[in-house]
């Protein structure tokens, strides 16, 4: 019974990591430039497929494909903003909006044409095999994306709160108008939040690619998941984000053990409603939310 | 002016007259199916059989001197992809489609295909889909039904393997649902009920609690049912959880495309389903060292199996002509029709395919492991 319920923990902090990953990058953009971004399921998606060429198709080590694949979706970061989000600054919200949506079909598209149509997966760093400790399976590819996902949260809490650059980003999210009379450049610091979005995704895309098949929609449905963690979260809020993944993560996993796989996601969805009922803000709601 | 008009309207008829020139010398062949989307990875080796049709007919100068072409319409991978396509090909004036392998989908275009009463050949799975269901006389089925391969499954666990405890995990869809149905029944015609019965969603990309259940109920074989990223998952975590239960998986999971994503080792013995093995049959040696030099991908049976489908209508036009209805007629003569991917019977209501194969994955490739009548 213990073992079973160690099992179910382990896996639900595992999806919930890969859902924070997601949800700490779809909110780095709303919170630093208020924008919501539907092409990250793409940017997630082609983290993976330039993974599976690196390795894959180029025969890199795994270690520098990653490497490459989070530097290479920072560059694509980059290049969205420039081509997307900077032309349609100061437009409405919705118009935004629209573009990303209709931006993320047609990636969807362009990866098929690059990639083909065939599902494609990336090996493991540690090969398929598990440890069993005490009755509990553990997969070491598991393991390393929750130990990746706290770092990275470590490091970057600690980057937004004691260095310079990260209180610039911190302070043009909250108040950008303060901010530019400050002397802080708005413009580069959204640059930068689309970047770390976007390398965010890369890797989120990398890591999940041998737990998850490939395919041109494998990041819708993550990005539904990391969307409702932000909503749970805290609209905004990067701890709501990765607070909120692993709640989603968790409850996702413990309903279908524990009361009904087939209902598994009206579970985890109508937590959701009861958040929105009991704290519209969410949970762990910040300041910076409050401009939207 | 006049002169002016006058070259224009000549330059008109001259391309409308061409046009209906080309018409007349061609048939169209329609095809819906999803090129983009969830499912076009496991779509494209029916693409891959039809062109591969397509191209020997016209090679040996088509039906009754008339080329063929081939016009394909996306559905998108969505259920109003799926009927919008259907009626945009039928626009083309098309003499048979080739139609999606989605069940649902098929169900939802149903009221158009009965009422255009062109002839349609799909390899969607469902037991839903028989003539003596919701099937229409026009629907033709390259594929065998979910009526025969879940309980050929259940058979082969129960009679091979030597299974007392068969649990199910199945996508929680039309397909998934049907294999449920017909294992169940099985089961009951021999007095047993399944150990678990667990689901999950299509997009879901963890089962480990659906297994921790299955392990709970100390099943001896498990049965797999869902497409093949579904598969994928599900035999990684059955693999790391340690369950030792035998498995078998249906047919999207011992596709080659599938076998690929597996991790090296996590699915050795592992059991699945197929209509059958064109790659591994000495019979269809010629056909799957074609498609392999053309599309560089391993043979299947549903590549086979719509390549089957062209050919049926090819002889069906060969002897009945391009009429709709005639074609229609002709295709419901057809009895024991030996193709490279499965033997049809369409005459009598038959339900086209008939051919269930079980394979054994070893060292990354499928090997025949028995077949059920």
């Amino acid at each position: 019974m213990l073992q079973t319920l160690l099992q179910v923990a382990l896996t639900g902090a595992t999806m919930g990591c890969i859902y924070a990953l997601v949800a700490l990058g779809f909110t780095l953009t709303i919170a630093a430039a208020g924008v919501v971004n539907f092409a990250y399921s793409e940017w997630v998606t082609y983290g993976a497929y330039i993974g599976v060429t690196l390795v894959a198709v180029l025969g890199l080590p795994l270690w520098l494909g990653l490497l490459l694949t989070v530097m290479l979706c920072a560059v694509l970061g980059y290049g969205f903003q420039l081509v997307v989000f900077a032309p349609l600054e100061g437009k409405h919200f919705l118009t935004t909006v629209s573009a990303t949506i209709g931006v993320a079909l047609a990636m969807q598209a362009a990866a098929t044409l690059i990639w083909g149509p065939y599902a494609l997966t990336l090996p493991t760093f540690f090969g398929s095999g598990s440890l069993t400790i005490g009755g509990v399976a553990l997969f070491p590819h598991s393991l390393l994306i929750v130990g990746m996902t706290v770092v990275l949260i470590a490091a970057m809490q600690l980057a937004l709160t004691r260095t310079d650059i990260g209180l610039r980003l911190q302070a043009a999210a909250q108040d950008p108008v303060a901010a530019r009379l400050m002397g802080i450049p708005i413009r580069r610091m959204r640059t930068l939040a689309y970047c770390l979005s976007a390398a965010l995704a890369g890797l989120a895309g990398f890591m999940v690619a041998p737990l998850f098949v490939v395919t041109t929609t494998m990041g819708f449905g993550l990005m539904l998941k990391g969307f409702a963690a932000t909503i749970v979260g805290g609209w905004g809020s990067l701890k709501g984000a990765v607070l909120g993944g692993l709640a989603v993560g968790l409850i996702e996993a413990f309903g279908a053990a524990y009361l009904s796989s087939e209902y598994k996601d009206s579970i985890a969805f109508a937590m959701i409603v009861v958040v929105l009922l009991l704290r519209p803000s969410g949970l762990f709601p910040e300041r910076i939310a409050e401009k939207f | 002016m006049l002169m002016r008009r006058s070259v224009c309207l000549a330059g008109l008829l001259l391309a409308a007259t061409s046009l209906a020139a080309h018409a007349q010398s061609t048939l169209t062949l329609g095809m819906v199916i999803g090129t983009t989307g969830a499912f076009a990875g496991g779509e494209a080796p029916l693409v891959n059989g039809t062109k591969m049709a397509v191209a020997d007919l016209n090679a040996k100068g088509g039906i009754g001197g008339k080329q063929i072409t081939l016009v394909i319409e996306d559905t998108g991978s969505e259920q109003t992809g799926a009927v919008n396509a259907y009626n945009r090909i039928l626009a083309q004036n098309p003499v048979a489609i080739m139609n999606t392998t989605l069940s649902g989908f098929v169900l939802s275009q149903m009221g158009t295909i009965q009422d255009e009463g062109i002839a349609t050949f799909t390899g969607a799975a469902s037991a839903q889909l028989a003539p003596d269901k919701k099937g229409v006389e026009n629907l033709f089925r390259v594929r065998t039904s979910d009526s025969l391969v879940p309980t050929a499954a259940a058979k082969f666990a129960l009679d091979t393997l030597g299974a007392k405890r068969i649990a199910i995990l199945r996508a929680n869809s039309e397909y998934g649902n049907g294999w449920r149905s017909a294992i169940e029944a099985t089961l009951a015609a021999r007095g047993l009920k399944p150990a678990a019965s667990e689901s999950f969603e299509g997009a879901d990309r963890d089962v480990t609690p659906q297994l921790l259940r299955i392990k709970a109920a100390d099943a001896d074989v498990i049965i797999v049912a869902g497409d093949p990223p579904n598969h994928v998952v599900a035999v990684q975590q059955i693999k790391q959880l340690g369950l030792t239960a035998k498995v078998i998986l249906s047919n999207g999971g011992v596709l080659p495309t599938t076998v690929k994503l597996y991790q090296p080792g996590a699915a050795d013995g592992f059991y699945g389903t197929v209509d059958s093995v064109p790659g591994r049959d000495p019979a269809q040696a010629e056909w799957a060292a074609r498609y392999r030099k053309q599309f560089n991908i391993e043979p299947d049976y549903s590549a086979a199996e719509y390549y089957d489908g062209v050919m049926m209508v090819a002889a069906a036009i060969s002897k009945a002509g391009a009429d709709p209805k005639a074609v229609v007629k002709a295709l419901r003569t057809v009895a024991a029709y030996k193709g490279v991917g499965n033997i049809y019977t369409f005459a009598n209501k038959g339900d086209g395919g008939q051919g269930v194969a079980l394979v054994q994955i070893k060292g990354g490739v499928i090997d025949l492991a028995g077949s059920v009548q």
